[in-house]
């Protein structure tokens, strides 16, 4: 199960400036880039000029964090979902009166749009390490529980995918086949790996549990932290020029609707 | 006084019929090195999970009889305060380590109890010196070997500073060389700085040499506690409660059909010198 | 017989686990792969039934290439018991957990009954055959993941670690077990680092390190090998230890088992005639 889509989002552990930057103000840069794409988005010159903008933006940022090749893999992997999108958006022919050359333009600018909503977060998950994440949320005045359960998600998961993949081979081992039968069939043998797996997430929960009482989770309101989130010179230059970006690309998009463009 | 004193206890899981554990009396001095053998549903984890409190603060049942930690009883004790005095260890330590990194997890704990920051990095620091972890410190817990995550979560309570470490089959999933490193980073902790170590295993031949107590249970109950080499003496061979060390079983099988006069050696090398002398 | 032809194997994810493994399993044979944890053991034993396809060379179960053939075809003349037994249970019963795989390759209802009962009763698990295989402790899973296996009567019998976690009482039961299958004509391929076990079963040792074989030979001459075990990560076992120590002083180091070594330390040891 390759899921290239997850390429984008998944932490990678390497020292650029990118990395070093405090995470907080790469979530802001993220939303800076997010809230701009959808402002531009009223109609399709618009919406599809900036999010080409912001996605080469994007790509020119992750390059100096050198993992612009990662955050590509995951707009090759939205494919399918490019194509959902784009299939909506044709549908309309169907049911609008409008000129058939706008849906396809149409249809073509929202789904450039999506690929840059996903850019868009990759400049996040890509170079913040997934405890930082945590403290980044708690930061926000998110609860720690919250906080907590998101690290637990990251750090589980590729535990939790090697363990379908052990069933799986037990299963098969067994002689149940995955890869043969009609649908019914295959949806049958889907439940001789789910039942075990949830047998072992509830077992594996009743001993993180067990373990986070021997840890004292929970035992002070006042939670600590050993790592802490400082912002640095450049942390704080870096936030007001992306702030004065931000605004100015507010302003063009006011004084365009003034002078009113098409 | 004894460090940890069991008197007559017995607890049964709600929800069962068979009481885990029946009338158990132990008591442990400072310092000590104890392993508690037997099969599969003796009790022995049930004994540990009621030295530190999570029996019966998270499981449960019907409980007799007291325990004293210190001066703690860990029935009417918060967890999260004996867990500062009593550390445990839990068998798969893949489900132990939550941080992404070795020193968040060993700060794990610590973040939970409200430390203060330096109090925090002082203690990490320490830990990953004693246990010489430190070019760990940025790794990632999923990608470690067995015994390396293993040393880990021992880290990670040591954080605490807990005058005692409860470890439950904490070698079953790992290699020799891996379960042999474990041990004799167990014993070098107990015998230099005074901790208290209570283990549960199956094996003991890696153990033999540091045990200062051996209690050996069956259905709940303590059928022997004594010091291992008095264990071993009047252990049946045929019993199957524990494993028999072949060195041991060397021994009093050259006593029974030849007569020999050497005591019970605890490592290849007493033996040697007990059978060619010096 | 099993022929494993110059294999390599590289995971998805870039981890080189065999680097050119050969060997040849001949029926009726016990066989023990031994190495550390990492050292291409598990992996290797996934290219006995196909669940693994190797990157380079070929794996043969009695001529046929495992490439061409699916794991469930291979499963049926090579059983594996996997370390976890946990992941595979999902029946209401025990009986059902076993009756599942009969009825998977094929076998008809009265068939399938007869040898559930076979296995159960082989097994000592008979008793249980009713209850939730969850239910189950630690050994009775471990033996109910053999039971599975054996119930059809794969020819080469294939187990994964199996004294890992095991009390006293199971282990016996293990070696006992074992014993039997050799005495039925069935080759048991074990992978294992419990040296101590594998010593009193005196099986043909592969030792296995980095991904490559570096020792295959008697148990004899293997297990007394303190350099060859050391290159893949395991300990001498106690006897050979001992008489290790003690070849000095005239003894004869290639003793296995507790009974040679006390014969031939009562016999050869010059100091004991002093007693």
């Amino acid at each position: 199960m390759s899921l290239k889509i997850l390429d984008g989002l998944k932490f990678k552990n390497i020292d650029t400036p990118l990395h070093r930057l405090d995470p907080r103000v790469k979530l802001l840069i993220s939303i800076y880039f997010f809230v701009v794409v959808i402002l531009y988005g009223s109609e399709w010159r618009g919406m599809l000029t900036i999010s080409m903008i912001v996605i080469l933006v994007e790509v020119l940022i992750l390059a100096v964090g050198r993992v612009a090749k990662s955050m590509l893999n995951t707009l090759r992997g939205a494919a399918p979902i490019i194509l959902f999108i784009a299939l909506l958006q044709i549908l309309q022919l169907f049911t609008y009166t409008q000129p058939g050359e706008l849906i396809l333009y149409r249809a073509v600018a929202y789904t450039v749009r999506f690929l840059a909503f996903l850019a868009s977060f990759s400049l996040f998950f890509l170079t913040t390490m997934p405890d930082e994440v945590g403290s980044v949320l708690t930061s926000l005045r998110v609860p720690y529980s919250y906080a907590f359960a998101m690290v637990a998600a990251i750090r589980f998961t590729p535990v939790i995918a090697g363990e379908v993949q052990q069933i799986m081979d037990a299963q098969r081992s067994r002689g149940l086949e995955f890869e043969k039968g009609g649908l019914i069939k295959r949806l049958r043998n889907l439940t001789y790996v789910f039942v075990p797996l949830i047998i072992s997430i509830i077992r594996r929960s009743y001993e993180m549990a067990e373990a986070l009482e021997i840890k004292c989770f929970g035992a002070s309101k006042k939670r600590t932290s050993y790592r802490a989130l400082r912002f640095t010179a450049t942390d704080v230059s870096i936030a007001i020029i992306a702030s004065t970006l931000f605004l100015l690309a507010i302003i063009v998009h006011h004084l365009q609707i003034l002078q009113g463009l098409p | 006084m004894p460090l940890i004193e069991v008197r007559d206890l017995s607890f049964r899981y709600a929800g069962t019929e068979d009481w885990a554990l029946k009338n158990v009396n132990l008591s442990i001095e400072g310092g000590e090195f104890v392993l508690i053998a037997g099969p599969t549903g003796c009790g022995k984890s049930t004994l540990l999970k009621c030295l530190n409190g999570l029996i019966p603060h998270i499981y449960t049942g019907d409980y007799v009889g007291s325990v004293r930690v210190k001066n703690l009883d860990p029935a009417s004790t918060p967890t999260y305060l004996m867990s500062q005095h009593v550390g445990m260890v839990l068998q798969n330590p893949e489900n132990q380590l939550f941080s992404l990194t070795v020193e968040g997890d060993i700060a794990f704990a610590l973040e939970n109890i409200g430390l203060d920051r330096s109090e925090m990095v002082r203690r990490v620091e320490k830990v990953l010196r004693d246990l010489g972890m430190e070019e760990f410190r940025h790794r990632s817990p999923y990608e470690l070997s067995g015994g390396q995550k293993q040393k880990v979560a021992i880290a990670s309570v040591l954080a605490l500073q807990p005058e005692v470490l409860l470890l439950d089959e904490p070698t079953s999933s790992l290699d020799p060389v891996s379960a042999k490193s474990i041990i004799d980073l167990l014993a070098k902790l107990c015998m230099k700085d005074g901790l208290t170590v209570i283990l549960t295993e199956h094996r003991l031949d890696l153990l033999l040499q540091y045990l200062t107590r051996l209690v050996v249970m069956d259905s709940g109950r303590i059928i022997y506690d004594d010091h291992p080499r008095k264990v071993l003496e009047s252990i049946p061979m045929e019993d199957s409660l524990i494993p028999i060390p072949k060195l041991i079983q060397l021994v009093r099988m050259m006593r029974h059909e030849y007569g020999f006069s050497g005591c019970l050696p605890l490592t290849v090398e007493e033996l040697v010198e007990s059978l060619v002398g010096r | 017989m099993i022929e494993v032809e110059n294999v390599r194997y590289v995971y998805p994810s870039g981890v080189e686990a065999l680097r050119g493994v050969s060997l040849e399993v001949r029926e009726g044979e016990l066989v023990a792969i031994m190495g550390e944890n990492g050292s291409g053991k598990t992996t290797l034993l996934r290219h006995l039934n196909g669940l693994l396809k190797p990157t380079e060379g070929r794996v043969l179960i009695d001529g046929q290439d495992t490439r061409q053939s699916t794991v469930a075809e291979l499963s049926r003349k090579v059983g594996i018991v996997f370390q976890s037994p946990d992941a595979m249970f999902f029946s209401e019963t025990v009986y059902s957990e076993v009756y599942f795989s009969l009825k998977m390759f094929g076998y008809t209802d009265e068939e399938a009954s007869r040898r559930v009962e076979w296995a159960l009763r082989l097994m000592d698990l008979w008793k249980y055959r009713d209850r939730s295989p969850f239910t189950l402790s630690g050994g009775e899973k471990k033996r109910l993941s053999i039971a599975i296996v054996l119930a059809w009567q794969p020819k080469y019998v294939v187990i994964d670690e199996p004294t890992a976690g095991q009390d006293a009482p199971n282990r016996k039961r293990l070696e006992q077990l074992i014993s039997k299958l050799r005495s039925e004509g069935a080759t048991v391929i074990l992978s294992s680092h419990d040296v101590e076990f594998i010593i009193d079963l005196r099986p043909r040792v592969i030792l296995l390190s980095g991904g490559r074989i570096v020792a295959d030979g008697p148990a004899e001459s293997i297990l007394t090998d303190e350099d060859k075990l050391e290159r893949a990560s395991l300990l001498l076992p106690q006897i050979p230890l001992i008489m290790k120590k003690l070849a000095v002083y005239g003894v004869n180091p290639g003793c296995l088992t507790v009974d040679e070594a006390v014969r031939e330390i009562t016999s050869r040891l010059k100091p004991v005639r002093e007693w």
